[in-house]
């Protein structure tokens, strides 16, 4: 049921040739047939709130762009994620620093899926839960996994060597089985992002 | 051969004469929709009244539509729902479409409200919430004349004022290139505020059923 749950939600990224023969799904961000995902966000870093809007699209079967909007306005960051990395299209002038940079690109990759794609991974499943763990190289892996118990969410975190750098959530509606909204919060440092699914 | 060539040189010529009409056309229609507009002459009378007529306005309601242009996107953006504004630093935007969000500055305090949660966040911990907010409260009082972060350019036509603001504070310049205003000139109060982003995105603010000075209890800049 959780698997196919995972299977329903395959949209921006899916079934790619693995080692296993097939890549298993990872939650998607962008609705199938134009590939746009836009989702009202809120972070949270340090004593610093941020809300606005964020819009994936997908540009192609690796790449999505990534357009972060303050509630009242501007543009703030405008990039580009792949597997490979990014490239900033456009980032607010205290945003343009490469460490910031760099954990946009690490957390929407994550959350996006697009940082696993093509990647090596395992799976490990038992009667209560299945996980994917992806390998990333330099000691770093993504591991997503669903309890049984619970449908209506999928987790995944981020580590780096034995650290766990960064934990999210994904959750669905249940009547549609499609992502709700997302959670993502960093282990080292007080930073939250909150994902809430627009439907236009 | 011969045939060939000159078929091709006809071809580069014609393609030149489409480029040179519709590059004469531009200049036309630009140049018209530019005569719309003629500078203001007395501009000190201009700033008086206006500010004479932000003196007199206590409160402000209205609805809005805002329309977001981001270059990524085909289509724009637009969202609506209600402006109340009250002296001196009291804002709230309520949006009603595509998704509900309250954004309310009381004087110091901001507090956003969607249906993710609700945030508090003081003013000095977020200059860019402050800025944007106090930078519609200024457009929308006309407070914005009187600010040294802009030169301002005004013109106008039969119905209304052209503010072209260019800003020269540095924040302010790290994400707009230009903010421009129309104001009506029946009851000087703002009809539309483009925000041209750096970025080359814009966001555009457009207001209408317009009620000046009708009781705001304080109230509705508290967000439960």
């Amino acid at each position: 049921m959780r698997f196919l749950l995972l299977i329903s939600c395959i949209i921006c990224f899916y079934l790619v040739p693995g080692k296993l023969g097939a890549q298993p799904a990872i939650p998607a961000l962008c609705k199938t047939n134009d590939s746009l995902g836009m989702y009202n966000i809120t972070m949270e870093f340090s004593k610093n709130t941020l809300t606005g809007l964020v819009i994936f699209k997908k540009t192609n079967d690796s790449t999505l762009r990534l357009v972060l909007n303050a509630e009242m306005g501007p543009k703030l960051l405008d990039m580009e994620l792949s597997p490979k990395g990014y490239k900033t299209i456009y980032a607010f002038k205290k945003l343009k620093r490469k460490r910031i940079l760099k954990t946009f690109y690490e957390d929407f990759g994550a959350l996006s899926g697009i940082l696993i794609r093509n990647k090596d991974f395992s799976i490990d499943s038992s009667q209560s839960s299945l996980n994917f763990t992806y390998n990333l190289g330099r000691q770093k892996k993504i591991a997503y996994s669903s309890e049984l118990s619970d449908v209506r969410i999928v987790s995944g975190k981020m580590e780096d060597g034995k650290s766990v750098k960064t934990i999210f959530h994904y959750f669905y509606d249940p009547a549609t089985s499609m992502i709700s909204s997302m959670k993502l919060e960093h282990q080292h440092f007080r930073m939250v992002i909150l994902l809430n699914k627009i439907s236009l | 051969m011969k045939n060939r060539k000159s078929s091709r040189s006809a071809g580069s010529i014609l393609f030149t004469g489409i480029l040179f009409f519709m590059c004469f056309n531009f200049v036309l229609i630009s140049a018209a929709s530019a005569q719309n507009y003629t500078p203001v002459k007395d501009v000190a009378g201009f700033k008086k009244l206006y500010a004479a007529k932000s003196t007199a306005m206590n409160t402000l309601k209205s609805d809005f539509v805002q329309e977001k242009s981001i270059s990524m996107l085909t289509n724009k953006l637009s969202s609506n729902g209600t402006f109340i504004f009250k002296k001196t630093n009291k804002l709230r935007m309520e949006y009603a479409k595509p998704y509900p969000y309250i954004f309310v500055m009381n004087e110091d305090q901001i507090i956003i409200e969607n249906d993710q949660k609700k945030t508090n966040v003081s003013v000095n911990s977020n200059k860019m919430f402050k800025m944007i907010s106090q930078l519609t409260i200024d457009c929308v009082t006309g407070n914005i004349l009187n600010s040294k972060d802009f030169d301002v350019k005004i013109s106008e036509n039969a119905k209304v004022y052209f503010l072209v603001l260019k800003p020269n504070q540095k924040m302010i310049k790290s994400l707009f290139t230009e903010i421009d205003l129309l104001v009506a000139k029946s009851d000087f109060t703002v009809d539309r505020i483009d925000l041209k982003e750096t970025s080359g995105d814009s966001t555009t603010l457009i207001f209408s059923n317009k009620k000046i000075n009708t009781p705001v209890p304080d109230e509705v800049f508290i967000v439960n």
